[in-house]
């Protein structure tokens, strides 16, 4: 059974434990990070774990993300595609600002934005917007999922 | 009256004020708003009253482009392809007539409002309901129905009212038979319009039946109607006197033929919240004296700034999508297994959680696409001969890599609105390549191949259907259509067929 299946009969609590414990561990990787690149990106450890908050499951998306793996090159840290993310819903990224329900807001707003731009990805043939594909990027990420691996540069997360 | 063609003494000669040659859509239409005048009309059938195969034999041709279906796509008996006819009705928009600089060949000689009083006329003979075609309100059913609210200005909700559908042949053939001044030969084929030593008017049509007879009409003024693919076989086997067959002078006879390729499940659809899709989307609704369908359909500013031509979106309900579905249900074998999962993010941002498993709901679709005129599109004669001794339809159906790829920018077009609405998503499952493998299906639409235009060198018709640089002769139909628009075809040719029989009425009221 794989990763995919075994998730998909799990319950939600326990996923949620188990992306607590996968954050910490963005937590402790971004602490080995350079000093320079922690000044670019700081705290997305827990903007990533904001994020994984407003998803109603996790493990959805990180199926998602597996499935875009596959037929993208997309960076495979946390930290770089949630800086990714941030910069999408605000240029200057996203700096633990707001509340839970304004990072949502400001979620759906780049999501809309992305569509009216035509900025979409296809995953399986889904039109999605690629705020929304960056989210499952993340989210399969912090889940472990090692699609792609092979392929993928170190950091570089795929725009455009 | 009707009068079986294979009992007229060989040799007969009819004298007559117009001779209609096809007695389908546009030929009975115009026949009847020619009852009761002071004008002798002959109506012309290949067929009899009933399908007969010897006769529909006679549209057996070759098809060496796309592979397409000669014989099968139309019907040759009293009433035509009315006989099979769907129903669908719905005007062409304002755009579909102009010239678009991104449309090589586009820009019809008339505009939508020449033939908007004749569209009133044309709902009235085909049985349909009122005409509200993108009235929001009328089919709002006291806001019980309201369209879907996609943003982006580039997708919208129009409406296709239905025809019962009215079988013409049945439908009005007491009123032809008992008009008066109408005489309708049955089993009866235009071998050839024989027109005058300089190919300036025509003079006789040459008759001839299956059994052998062989007679003559001699007309003052031809409506050729007999379909979008046999108008332009009969001029081009028309050609004792003018080599390249009549108004045939610039090769334009026959080219341009455009259909409307159809594609079943081009995209599918999830909606989070299935409840807010009114009922005339999904399926045929009566409403308001009137049977209706919602369709998806692309604005006119959507068209202008992307340069498409357009499409038009049916949608339908498949199926209830829950998190607790099995794989089995969810369908690995078409990749469904991801639906769950694309709610599931839709609803993380723009909808409240799934409280009992029920996600969403997916939607089929199916859709009709606009080609683009295309002059090597065409028909020809083949070299083999029918049951009459004449070359049959030879058909060279092309179409585009561009046509392709209008179609998959319009899907991505209809992707933008769900996601922006946030609502739902789209799946395109159209393939993305260059070509047309063969096409994934047709509507019956036969158009283009004598198309209208104000110079002789683009087209075959002018404004009023009249051949260029023949006095006398005139093609009703399908086969005028400059361009094809979207929406099926019988409601414009019903329009124009209604448009030309006041224009040849008018002429002979004048005494011309």
């Amino acid at each position: 059974m794989s990763n995919n299946q075994e998730h998909a009969h799990e319950g939600h609590p326990a996923i949620s434990r188990r992306n607590l414990l996968i954050l910490g561990g963005v937590a402790i990787v971004a602490g080995a990070l350079p000093v320079t690149f922690l000044a670019l990106e700081p705290d997305n450890s827990h903007f990533a774990n904001d994020l994984m908050s407003l998803l109603a499951e996790p493990d959805a998306a990180a199926r998602l993300g597996t499935e875009w793996r596959k037929v993208a090159t997309i960076a495979r840290e946390p930290a770089v595609i949630a800086s990714s993310i941030g910069k999408r819903l605000n240029p200057h990224g996203w700096h633990n600002q707001g509340t839970p329900e304004e990072l949502r807001e400001a979620l759906k707003a780049a999501i809309v934005r992305d569509y009216a731009n035509n900025d979409m990805v296809s995953i399986s043939g889904w039109q999605i917007a690629r705020t929304s594909a960056e989210l499952c990027a993340l989210a399969a990420s912090l889940s472990g999922d090692s699609t792609g691996d092979e392929a993928a540069p170190a950091a570089h997360a795929e725009h455009g | 009256m009707f009068i079986d063609g294979r009992q007229v003494p060989d040799g007969t000669i009819i004298d007559t004020d117009i001779a209609i040659i096809g007695a389908g859509a546009a030929g009975i239409t115009i026949a009847r708003e020619l009852t009761g005048k002071d004008i002798r009309v002959t109506l012309i059938e290949s067929g009899g009253l009933q399908f007969e195969p010897e006769s529909q034999s006679l549209y057996e041709g070759e098809s060496v482009g796309v592979p397409y279906a000669l014989d099968s796509s139309r019907l040759r008996y009293f009433g035509g392809s009315t006989n099979h006819w769907g129903g669908w009705c719905r005007p062409m928009q304002p755009i579909d007539f102009e010239q678009r600089d991104w449309v090589p060949h586009s820009g019809w000689p008339i505009t939508y409002d020449d033939l908007a009083p004749y569209y009133e006329r044309a709902n009235d003979i085909a049985q349909v309901g009122p005409v509200r075609y993108n009235d929001t309100d009328w089919w709002s059913d006291d806001g019980k129905n309201k369209i879907l609210p996609l943003p982006g200005g580039e997708v919208t909700t129009r409406w296709f009212e239905y025809s019962p559908p009215t079988r013409f042949g049945q439908f009005y053939r007491k009123a032809i038979e008992k008009a008066p001044n109408v005489q309708t030969y049955l089993h009866s084929n235009v071998l050839e319009i024989v027109p005058t030593a300089n190919a300036a008017m025509v003079d006789h049509l040459r008759i001839g039946t299956l059994s052998g007879v062989r007679f003559e009409v001699r007309p003052k003024l031809v409506i050729l109607a007999t379909g979008g693919i046999e108008n332009a076989r009969v001029l081009l086997m028309s050609n004792s006197v003018a080599k390249a067959g009549l108004g045939n002078d610039n090769d334009v006879v026959g080219r341009y033929f455009m259909e409307h390729p159809h594609v079943d499940k081009p995209v599918e659809i999830l909606l989070t919240n299935p409840e807010i899709v009114a009922p005339y989307y999904k399926t045929y609704t009566k409403l308001n004296g009137a049977q209706i369908r919602a369709v998806f359909m692309f604005t006119d500013e959507y068209l202008r700034a992307q340069r498409r031509l357009g499409t038009v979106m049916t949608f339908y309900e498949s199926k209830d999508v829950r998190a607790d579905d099995t794989y089995d249900e969810r369908g690995i074998s078409e990749n469904r297994s991801l639906e769950p999962d694309i709610l599931q993010m839709i609803r993380s941002t723009n909808a409240t959680p799934a409280e009992d498993g029920a996600l969403g709901k997916r939607y089929g679709t199916g859709c009709a696409t606009e080609q683009a005129p295309n002059p090597i599109s065409r028909i020809m004669l083949s070299h083999s001969k029918d049951a009459l001794g004449l070359q049959r339809t030879k058909m060279d159906w092309r179409l585009t890599t561009d046509d392709r790829t209008n179609l998959r920018k319009n899907l991505e077009a209809l992707s933008r609105a769900f996601g922006q609405w946030g609502g739902g998503a789209v799946k395109i499952l159209f393939k993305d390549k260059d070509r047309w493998d063969e096409a994934e299906g047709w509507g019956n639409h036969h158009m283009g191949t004598t198309r209208m235009s104000a110079d002789p060198r683009k087209g075959v018709v002018d404004a009023n259907c009249k051949v260029h640089g023949m006095d006398n002769l005139y093609v009703a139909g399908s086969s005028v259509f400059t361009t094809s628009a979207t929406v099926n075809p019988t409601l414009t040719l019903l329009a124009l067929a209604h448009r030309l029989a006041d224009h040849v009425a008018e002429k002979f009221t004048r005494g011309a």
